[in-house]
């Protein structure tokens, strides 16, 4: 700490701070314009100018660290002048076309020459002309307002590490723009850009001309769309959702956010929104009210329940929903119904990284923190792009590197983030079991694991060391196109880390033997001793925001609330006990399993909720099928999808925007969310459709309001707690040793000659479920699908830029168009997940873990032609 | 540095220029404070500096192409428009200015029938102005290609032209 005057005042301000922020935390405040608490110093636009005793010339405060016995003087005639002579000099290119201009109201120009300066113009001269830039699908760029203060561009860099814009040509020629110039930003579109502009020269497509600033209602709230649970408000105004804003201090992203984030929110007031409770007659879905449908679910409910037992009927529920509307879920479920068929998105992947999660660190609750991963010394990345699925995890990824932390990715492609690599390793497809056997094998032959833990768990390591000797580096190698020395360097890296941390994605998860390898990770993990550590973490990620949630909550045949085992006795008490209503013992149905037993007649009925398997599995599939054989479907969503056009009763649920309560992220942090708007036209928080829905089965459930639910939630997780155990990790590393061999085995996939391309279907940036197709921003930015193409692949299929290829396998065939990119490995292709049509998924078969059940659909091995239009 | 893929699209340094290139590496921190040197040699095996030659160092350099694009505007001595075989590059500084660059600006325009920033159609001339170029004592002057001309006159312009044709 050093001690300084700023105006007569003793100041104590930690040696090496900024003076702006010095005098700010006295309480002064010194107007600045370019200067930004997350930027780096500039000193652009001199307005923070200050006296300083003993230094020559004003000097500028933000870019001047305090240091003990300084003495500053903020405000005086000449600093006065000073900065009205600095606001004129800003004005000489700016309009003053305030009312017109989108920022009015919020501008810090238009605050600043409010309080210091005059809003007159003495310099005469021909100024520079920028014709208004809207050439781009979501940033309007007006130079003419533009102060040069370099906010966007260092946002840009620093922050985001993007680099996109940059500011060229030179003087009071200055423009901001991406290479070259261009109109289009084609970036990332994460809009920290627009956000940070202190006037309306980068101002949102979206906002613009909607509303002014003092007319909109800002609510904190949660992003819904995937893992990171990401802090932002929603500005809205008369029911509309208008525009997303960030504080940078607040949340998990510290005020970034990614394009889904920032430009993805209208889809709450899409018009196609579903706006009242539909039922079927005949074989139209006709509106009617909410108490006629209810009736008409509690009636089939109850008789199928008579005549074929409660657990002819089953549920899914989506990922997407907060804590309590999945808790009460499977509560109705387990108590109003009587079954536990229940399963959710998570079982697409998810489960898995859970599953193995739980089996190793047992009743503690899995927390990992983002945190962790900024502040990491060596991060290990396998299997996900990272940046396109779950953008601010990403972020966090991109800081840590940029800091010095080693940075080992690993992927079937080259992804973004391995441009902050200090390795990065592109393996084959389907070969990232040797891949990680390989780095566990590294790690015990060239004994780089932890001596102490050698001595604990001597007997594990012992019994993996004679299961990885099998393996040789020349097979490693031949499989993962990875050499002996880099798999050995990695292991190094990562084992000498004091903070390592693992990051794994979809392309373990939702693959072949994702439980499996998820273990051989944790493995990982325990031999290095990179487990329980401070600053250590093992971070699966998901994509769905709630998908943590939906498992701890029990939304899940084998969990019950809290990760209880509910094929456990003792567990199902501990619950019971609670609910005062016994838990059925009848073990319960995974997703896939509940379609087999439709299809074999056992399920009648079907409860889905914010999923859509009639548009998002196979078409091929016997999945498929079984959605068209059941005696009564009710689907509760915010829009009419292909599932709800089979169902027999649709109910319109609410969006995050219109209901309170809680998401999990994947860190385990349950975060608020609070209704910003009513709920659109007759739609219901899920909760509120569960109680009234539980009422009418004759087990009441009633709460006052999502918060009564979250009280009994955190009643319920405290009981299950309570029960302790001793080290959970000790204790699997003695259990697991007789089943070591089987987690370490390895299943070969071999493309048929016939259908030589492997095709991996995965999420992309600008997309994340349906939810983001209903938005405007992501899809003025994407509004197609494109396949990935490695250039050489192209070369020999004669395919160029824009053409269509031709996918074929024994699923059939399907039309989309191309993108040559080096980034794909040759042999492979990529399409994005999230868009329905051309239905790219059907070529793909639906796969089931043999563990966890999981069942999931992500790639298929195809023929691959130019399709020639037909003229 | 690696300069592999990128030869297909047209542009790649020559032996010499990416062998000087990676011994002035040995001198620099890092790849961003080498991006001076190799917009030069860029400038220099390409003729100008388009979007394809900046790519090409922004990939050779692994900096990003915004920042290399940034620096190569900022900079008059590099040249982002194709230019004619002599650049005429006259001086509007301060002490030029007072000394009379406005008027030799214009005669070399009628003379040259190209307005500042064009070239002439022969492509044998492009006229440019710039910044100080720290010949003030012998103002005003300009800089043709790599070559000074100080203390210009009229009669001094027709000599010089003529001598460049």
């Amino acid at each position: 700490m050093v001690k300084l005057t700023i105006n007569n005042k003793i100041v104590e301000a930690p040696d090496g701070m900024l003076l702006t922020e010095a005098a700010k935390m006295a309480g002064i405040e010194i107007p600045t314009l370019c200067y930004h608490p997350e930027l780096q110093p500039y000193g652009g636009c001199r307005l923070c100018l200050v006296r300083i005793e003993k230094m020559p010339k004003l000097q500028t405060a933000c870019t001047t660290r305090v240091c003990d016995n300084m003495v500053v003087t903020t405000e005086s005639p000449e600093i006065a002048k000073a900065r009205k002579g600095m606001l004129e000099f800003v004005l000489t290119y700016h309009p003053l076309d305030c009312p017109i201009c989108d920022k009015g109201g919020e501008c810090e120009l238009q605050n600043l020459v409010f309080k210091f300066g005059s809003g007159f113009r003495r310099y005469a001269e021909d100024i520079e002309e920028y014709t208004i830039d809207t050439n781009d699908p979501l940033i309007d760029r007006e130079l003419d307002r533009c102060v040069r203060c370099l906010r966007c561009v260092r946002v840009c860099d620093e922050v985001q590490g993007v680099t996109n814009l940059t500011a060229y040509n030179r003087g009071s020629h200055t423009e901001i723009g991406p290479f070259m110039g261009g109109s289009i930003f084609d970036c990332e579109y994460c809009g920290s850009c627009v956000a940070i502009c202190p006037v309306g020269a980068l101002t949102s497509k979206l906002f613009k001309y909607k509303a002014r600033p003092w007319q909109t209602k800002r609510t904190d709230t949660i992003c819904t769309y995937c893992g990171c649970g990401c802090q932002f408000a929603l500005e809205t105004r008369d029911g509309d959702v208008l525009r997303v804003v960030t504080d940078y201090e607040k949340g998990v992203n510290e005020g970034s956010l990614c394009t889904r984030g920032r430009f993805g929110y209208s889809f709450v007031n899409n018009k196609k929104r579903l706006t009242a409770p539909l039922i079927k007659t005949n074989t139209k879905l006709e509106p009617t009210s909410w108490d006629e449908a209810t009736d008409i679910i509690a009636d089939r409910f109850k008789k199928i329940i008579e005549n074929n037992g409660p657990d002819a009927i089953a549920g899914i529920i989506t990922g997407h929903c907060t804590n309590e509307d999945i808790y009460l879920f499977q509560k109705f479920m387990r108590l109003a119904i009587g079954t536990n068929n229940i399963d959710s998105a998570a079982r697409f992947g998810y489960v898995n990284a859970m599953s193995a999660i739980k089996q190793v660190i047992g009743s503690k609750r899995f927390e990992a923190s983002l945190d962790d991963v900024a502040n990491a010394d060596v991060i290990l990345s396998i299997s996900t792009n990272i940046t396109e699925v779950n953008p601010i995890a990403g972020l966090k990824v991109r800081r840590a590197a940029k800091r010095g932390a080693v940075l080992i990715v690993a992927d079937v492609q080259d992804t973004d983030i391995a441009k902050f690599a200090s390795q990065n390793l592109i393996i084959k497809s389907g070969s990232e079991r040797w891949f990680i056997h390989g780095l566990v094998k590294a790690v015990i032959e060239k004994g780089f694991y932890d001596k102490k833990i050698y001595k604990d768990y001597k007997k594990f390591i012992d019994n993996l060391e004679n299961i990885v000797k099998g393996l040789s580096f020349k097979e490693i190698e031949e499989k993962t196109g990875i050499s002996e020395k880099d798999i050995i360097e990695a292991a190094k890296a990562y084992s000498k880390a004091k903070k390592g941390v693992i990051i794994f994605g979809q392309g373990i998860t939702h693959q072949q033997d994702g439980y499996k390898s998820s273990l051989n990770l944790l493995d990982l993990c325990i031999i290095t001793g990179n487990i329980d550590s401070k600053g250590t973490a093992i971070l699966p990620l998901c994509d769905e925001n709630n998908e943590y949630g939906a498992l701890e909550m029990g939304a899940a045949p084998e969990f019950l609330s809290g990760f209880l085992n509910a094929g456990a006795a003792k567990d199902r008490e501990i619950i019971s006990k609670i609910w005062d209503k016994k838990i059925p013992a009848k073990k319960g149905l995974t997703m896939p399993e509940i379609f087999n037993g439709i299809l074999k007649g056992k399920i009648k009925a079907l409860y889905i909720i914010g999923e859509n398997p009639a548009g998002t599995f196979p078409q091929k599939s016997e999945f498929y099928e079984a959605l068209q054989k059941l005696d009564f479907l009710v689907c509760q969503d915010l829009f009419p999808t292909a599932t709800c056009e089979l169902a027999d009763v649709v109910l319109p649920a609410s969006s995050f925007a219109e209901k309170d309560g809680t998401f999990t992220n994947m860190e385990g942090r349950a975060q608020k969310i609070e209704a910003a708007i009513n709920p659109v036209g007759d739609s219901r928080p899920d909760w509120q459709i569960f109680s009234a829905l539980s009422e009418k089965m004759g087990y009441p459930m009633d709460y006052d309001n999502a918060d009564a639910i979250l009280k009994e939630i955190a009643q319920v997780i405290e009981g299950c707690n309570s029960k302790g155990e001793g080290s959970a990790i000790e204790n699997y590393v003695k259990t697991s040793v007789k089943e070591l061999r089987a987690i370490y085995e390895r299943k070969e996939e071999k493309a048929p000659a016939k259908f030589p391309f492997k095709l991996m279907l995965g999420p992309v940036l600008f997309h994340s479920g349906k939810l983001s197709g209903y938005s405007e921003g992501p899809v003025r930015i994407l509004p197609e699908g494109r396949l990935k193409i490695n250039p050489n692949d192209a070369d020999r299929l004669g395919i160029i830029e824009g053409d269509k290829a031709l996918l074929k396998n024994a699923n059939g065939e399907v039309k989309v168009k191309v993108e040559i990119t080096d980034r794909m490995p040759e042999g492979l292709l990529f399409y994005p997940e999230h868009f329905m049509y051309p239905a790219v998924r059907n070529l793909c078969k639906i796969d089931i873990d043999k563990d966890t059940k999981a069942n999931y659909f992500k790639s298929a091995f195809v023929a691959v032609e130019r399709h020639v239009p037909e003229h | 540095m690696e300069d592999t893929n990128i030869e297909k699209k047209g542009y790649a340094f020559s032996k010499e220029g990416m062998n000087i290139l990676k011994e002035m590496m040995k001198d620099y921190p890092s790849s961003d404070a080498l991006l001076l040197p190799a917009l030069y040699i860029a400038q220099e095996e390409f003729g100008h500096l388009d979007s394809g030659a900046l790519q090409y160092v922004a990939d050779v350099l692994k900096v990003p192409r915004s920042k290399v694009f940034g620096v190569a505007t900022y900079y008059t001595m590099y040249k982002t428009k194709p230019t004619g075989k002599h650049l005429v590059q006259v001086c509007t500084n301060l002490s030029c200015s007072l000394l009379g660059a406005d008027h030799i600006l214009k005669y070399l325009e009628n003379k040259l029938g190209i307005k500042v920033g064009e070239t002439t159609h022969d492509k044998k001339f492009t006229l440019i102005t710039v910044e100080c170029l720290g010949s003030c004592g012998t103002a005003p002057m300009m800089q043709v290609n790599d070559t000074y001309y100080e203390n210009l006159t009229e009669e001094g312009i027709d000599r010089i032209l003529e001598g460049l044709k």
